[in-house]
């Protein structure tokens, strides 16, 4: 099922639409838009991260977010010590891929549910840290960049990123080197070892694959993408307190991969789309009396989409058609 | 030449002794089978030499090195592959997808051709996938390699479940139950396939039920029954030994039952 060359156009369309939207948007009433969909692009961007182990390894995670915290904190504390932004980017990658790693080398041997317990307490550890460890954190105040005179403006070249259209593109930017990266992982030795290994893990091993060696690989990477996320959001916000990196926020990427279609780049996309914007555009929607519903109908809508669409909104091409089969079949 | 040779070899599973003092050796190029009344320790033996399980006690050499005691992935580059007897194909990957999987343990790509799309990475892709084809190629596949394996008659599965093992270039072939649940066409089909692989020079050692299927490939058979080994020998010898006999109908069976064995 291979697709028609149209279809294959939709990817550069979107990309060129989200491209033109901030001069489109500026100056109007809908500008808060922009930073709306910057904010859905970092979701993205962690989410992506997340797909590698949820969808692609078959692994659950339930404390992702903590590796956005680890990268925005990085990235709080390096910039205050007036380290300029790309290296500081780079250095918050690879110290939440350390943590990453650090945490996959005695847990990765578990099986499931054991992985989905201690993901879950390293993330309440980690906000718990945050929000305690006053000398270096600032507790729950949070670290503020604004008044830092450390703090060296973000450039490229001789961009200078500062406005939300600006962020937006970066993140725009984020997102499609993401994607990229995660469609040649899934095309690769190791992406099939990694599905091989969500499939039957025993017949993996047995067929010669090192299992936690390739389970590794994917949980470190993962933590990449959300290391890059969280410290793009650190200089964007100019500020990072414990109270973003919730149990909550982490149940909720979970949440978005599973719509979307596990496993499927543009599914993840797609599901963090729409549990991001369902609530914003229910919140207009429904008005000052029932804005409060609107999780309640948020919440409904995941029950629907568990019960009539298990394979989410958009799977890979795969799953898509385990069902197809099975539905002739009946 | 032994290829593979087994001493002493015993395992436990609590007070169970699933094995015991087993002796076995196999030489290179032929077609070995075990065979056991249900419950005999048959997949328990395989499992110990494919590294599943780590033996209690004894020795496994595989072409003069030992394999005991190594993990999985070791003991498959050495050239030691298997099937399942329930099947165990990656099912919601295409058939070709799951004999490429065979390939990962002879590739090396890893992170980085993987991402900057190296030359090296794509030369690397398509051997996997032209190997991958010829072991589809092989086993009468090639025409399904884009279905997803779960859809694939139950013959079919069995046969990519042989084509993915011979993807990592085994030595010796180990084989749990093959034609369990086929049809005596199927089942005919088979051995066919067996004499091709053998004579590819793969040494297959094959668990099996079907003993007309048994006494019909096999130079060698070997008996275990309660994780004891009691026999072995050509078919022949191994059908008119009365411990075999004993094992598989009880203490009082009548001869004309013995002749069953061999065309059942």
């Amino acid at each position: 099922m291979r697709l028609p060359f149209k279809h294959r156009a939709v990817p550069f369309i979107a990309l060129a639409v989200f491209a033109i939207l901030p001069p489109i948007l500026k100056n109007s009433e809908f500008s808060y838009v922009i930073r709306l969909l910057g904010l859905v692009g970092l979701y993205m961007t962690v989410a992506l991260g997340l797909n590698l182990v949820v969808g692609f390894l078959g692994l659950l995670d339930l404390g992702f977010m903590a590796f956005y915290a680890i990268g925005a904190y990085s990235m709080a504390l390096l910039s205050m010590a007036g380290i300029s932004f790309w290296p500081a980017l780079a250095a918050a990658i690879i110290i939440a891929m350390a943590f990453r790693a650090l945490l996959g080398a005695p847990v990765l041997r578990l099986r499931g549910d054991y992985l989905a317990i201690v993901t879950l307490g390293f993330g309440e550890i980690t906000r718990i840290v945050l929000n305690n460890w006053d000398s270096v954190t600032n507790g729950p105040k949070g670290l503020s960049l604004l008044t830092n005179a450390n703090v060296k403006p973000v450039r490229l070249f001789n961009w200078v990123i500062s406005t939300n259209a600006d962020y937006y593109y970066l993140i725009l930017i984020t997102v499609v080197v993401c994607v990229i990266v995660s469609e040649r992982l899934k095309n690769s030795r190791i992406g099939r070892a990694w599905m091989a290994i969500r499939e039957d893990e025993t017949a993996a091993r047995l067929t010669g694959i090192q299992i936690t060696r390739m389970k590794m690989i994917g949980f470190v990477i993962s933590a990449a993408f959300a290391g890059a996320a969280g410290a793009i959001f650190a200089r964007w916000e100019s500020f990072v307190t414990p109270e973003s990196f919730t149990f909550w926020e982490s149940v909720m990427l979970v949440a978005m991969v599973v719509i979307g279609g596990m496993g499927s780049v543009p599914g993840t996309l797609i599901g963090v789309g729409i549990v991001m914007l369902v609530p914003e555009v229910l919140r207009n929607v429904l008005g000052t009396a029932l804005v409060s519903w609107r999780y309640f109908l948020f919440g409904v809508a995941l029950v629907l989409v568990a019960v009539y669409r298990p394979q989410g909104i958009w799977p890979s091409r795969r799953l898509s058609r385990t069902t197809e089969a099975e539905e002739a079949a009946k | 030449m032994i290829l593979l040779k087994v001493q002493k070899l015993g395992k436990s599973f609590g007070g169970l002794k699933a094995l015991q003092d087993v002796e076995l050796s196999i030489n290179a190029g032929e077609i070995a089978s075990l065979i056991g009344p249900n419950g005999a320790g048959k997949t328990t033996f395989f499992n110990l030499l494919t590294g599943v399980y780590k033996p209690d006690e004894g020795e496994i050499d595989f072409s003069g090195e030992r394999i005991d005691g190594r993990p999985p992935h070791w003991i498959v580059k050495r050239g030691l592959a298997r099937t399942f007897q329930n099947i165990r194909l990656f099912n919601h990957m295409t058939v070709l997808e799951n004999v490429m999987i065979g390939r990962h343990c002879r590739t090396r790509s890893e992170l980085l051709p993987a991402l900057l799309h190296t030359p090296a990475f794509f030369r690397e892709e398509r051997e996997i996938a032209q190997s991958a084809r010829e072991r589809l190629n092989f086993v009468g596949l090639l025409k399904y390699a884009d279905e997803l394996a779960g859809n694939l008659p139950y013959g079919g599965q069995r046969r990519l479940e042989i084509a993915r093992a011979l993807a990592t270039e085994p030595r010796l072939l180990l084989l749990d139950e093959p034609t369990a649940g086929m049809s005596q066409v199927e089942a005919a089909e088979l051995v066919g396939l067996l004499n091709r692989i053998s004579a590819e020079g793969v040494t297959i050692l094959l668990i099996e039920h079907r003993m007309s299927l048994v006494m019909r490939v096999s130079q060698k058979v070997h008996v275990l029954d309660h994780g004891v080994k009691i026999a072995e020998g050509t078919p022949s010898q191994v059908q008119s030994d009365p411990r075999v006999c004993e094992a598989y109908l009880g203490a009082n069976y009548d001869n004309s039952e013995i002749s069953n064995l061999g065309h059942s």
